[in-house]
């Protein structure tokens, strides 16, 4: 008689238990249509801020109910070429109970640029390769149903800096201290993100290694664009100038292109190039020196000289003249040639001087003097007589 | 009177038997068996073609043995609906319920279903590779399936102590 009670009651319970599980299959599925049907997206936003960017995502949804939805997130990460693992975020988790109509909320991840490895960071900015990028959304309809979906993909990539060059500098000013220029500069941004930096180049003297200039500029190259600028450039001249008139210099350089993502140093692309100075006075000739009568005291000294101002860039400005000593103390001078020579443009004329005749039969010495915007630079020739 | 492993019925009583049988297993049958065994082509039937790529998702959805489990349903149901009130009545219903249980249980995935989503389906210019999966995590709904088998072997051991 027990056993047949406990059977019934059984019986009654598998009933329930039927009913019950379908009903709340049922209200599980109405439940789920609600709330993906009233789901709408908004427009994702980001906004950087000094070494993180943020990404929102604003969603608007309804639970008609019965059950609560919660831990509604979603999850990102990005691998770089080799598979390390470059940045990862989670969105903090939100809910939504049953019966909230027109629910407003923001699936916001936050990556800091800073907390990256910086090892990582250079390798991804300077490999092409495919990134490995993984997105996970969840949400649970407590307690019966936990839904996730995963996306992942390979992302071709580009490193954002390619063709990093310097081109020929173009003369701006100069003075008696420093010359400056204008370098032009260009680079191709591939990528898909910004290039936020800077390029500076270092000059320095190849035989003492000393530095002797410098240039800076700052650089904004948009998703795949080129960036062409002219970057402003010093560099300082010696004080002696003598040699730099007159003597070829190589320069050793190092062109640096820094850049920044969200306000983090990311990478820097470096091209060393040499730079060579030639002389605004190139290749000095004396021609053969004529003397002739000038009175009964004196005779008229000429001396052809020219040169090739080389240099490239500078126009070179100033007057020459000569002198004329014998034992140390000055008998005769010429008055100034005036010179203006073109980079490039040879020059040449005769430094003429009036010599007591008694001079020309004595040993002694001719001074050519060189005044230039740059200095001052002589050469003293033996004179026999 | 027809002697039904230690049950005496009549002869109307044991076609009535077999007819209930028949009805419920054929129920049990399409159910169980004939439903997930022509899926895509009874949804076909009522969505329209669905692209090969679909199909593919689709039938990842139903467990390749769930319609071998649900013959053996079928056939659970009949014999239980013709042994009823017999000394196998209680066993019948014990391995009925298992057979359920059994069938929940590939019906729900073990608790999780997941679904890779064809790349053909994905719409859009994605990213070179692209691969989506959805999994749903069903365990507790699953379990809820599973309380009426449990309480099914209770109940067929409670018969085989009733008739021992």
């Amino acid at each position: 008689m027990r056993l047949s009670t406990a059977i019934k009651l059984v019986n009654v319970l598998i009933v329930l238990a039927l009913v019950s599980a379908f009903a709340v299959s049922f209200l599980v599925a109405i439940n789920s249509f609600g709330v993906v049907s009233s789901i709408r997206v908004g427009e994702p936003s980001a906004t950087p801020s000094e070494s993180s960017v943020e990404i929102s995502l604003p969603i608007n949804l309804s639970n008609p109910g019965p059950f609560a939805v919660s831990g509604v997130r979603i999850y990102g990460e990005l691998r770089g070429v080799g598979g390390d693992l470059i940045a990862s975020a989670s969105s903090t988790p939100f809910s939504v109970a049953a019966g909230e109509i027109g629910a407003q909320r923001r699936l916001a991840v936050r990556i800091n640029f800073s907390q990256i490895p910086h090892e990582s960071l250079r390798a991804i900015f300077s490999q092409a390769g495919n990134l490995t990028l993984l997105a996970r959304a969840e949400a649970v309809l407590d307690p019966f149903i936990h839904m996730s979906a995963e996306a992942s993909g390979k992302m071709p990539w580009e490193p954002p800096v390619r063709g990093f060059q310097l081109g020929d500098p173009d003369l701006l000013s100069h003075n008696s201290t420093h010359i400056f220029a204008s370098i032009p500069v260009r680079f191709e941004n591939p990528s898909i993100i910004s290039v936020e930096g800077s390029v500076g180049v270092l000059f320095v003297d190849a035989d003492s290694g000393n530095e002797i200039g410098s240039g800076y500029m700052g650089v904004s190259a948009p998703p795949r664009s080129v960036f062409e600028g002219a970057m402003q450039s010093y560099f300082r001249l010696p004080e002696n100038m003598t040699e730099m008139l007159v003597e070829s210099r190589a320069y050793r350089c190092n062109a640096t292109l820094h850049f920044s993502v969200f306000g983090v140093d990311v990478h820097s692309v470096s091209i060393p190039f040499e730079l060579h100075w030639d002389p605004p006075v190139g290749s000095p000739y004396l021609g053969s020196p004529s003397v002739t009568p000038y009175n009964s005291t004196h005779s008229l000294f000429s001396l052809p000289f020219g040169f090739t101002n080389e240099n490239g860039i500078i126009t070179l400005e100033g007057s020459v003249r000569m002198d004329l000593a014998i034992g140390g103390a000055v008998v005769s001078e010429s008055d100034p040639v005036l010179m203006i020579v073109p980079p490039g443009q040879p020059f040449s004329s005769s430094l003429t001087m009036i010599v007591p005749n008694s001079a020309l039969s004595q040993p002694g010495t001719i001074v050519m003097s060189m005044d230039t915007q740059f200095g001052s630079a002589s050469l003293e020739v033996p004179f026999n007589g | 009177m027809v002697n039904l492993l230690g049950l005496k019925v009549s002869g109307a009583s044991l076609a009535l038997r077999v007819l209930l049988g028949i009805v419920l297993g054929a129920c049990g049958f399409v159910i169980f068996y004939f439903i997930p065994a022509n899926f895509l082509r009874l949804l076909s039937g009522v969505v329209g073609a669905i692209p090969p790529e679909a199909a593919g998702a689709l039938s990842a959805l139903v467990d390749p043995n769930l319609p071998a489990v649900g013959l053996a349903m079928a056939i659970a149901i009949f014999l239980c609906a013709l042994l009823r009130g017999t000394k196998a009545y209680g066993p019948v219903t014990i391995a009925l319920s298992i057979i359920f249980a059994a069938y929940v249980a590939l019906f729900f995935h073990g608790g999780s279903i997941s679904v890779a989503i064809p790349e053909a389906l994905q719409g859009g210019d994605s990213p070179v590779g692209i691969s989506i999966s959805v999994s749903v995590g069903m365990t507790w709904l699953m379990a809820l399936f599973l309380v009426p088998s449990a309480l099914g072997v209770v109940k067929g051991i409670l018969l085989i102590l009733k008739k021992g």
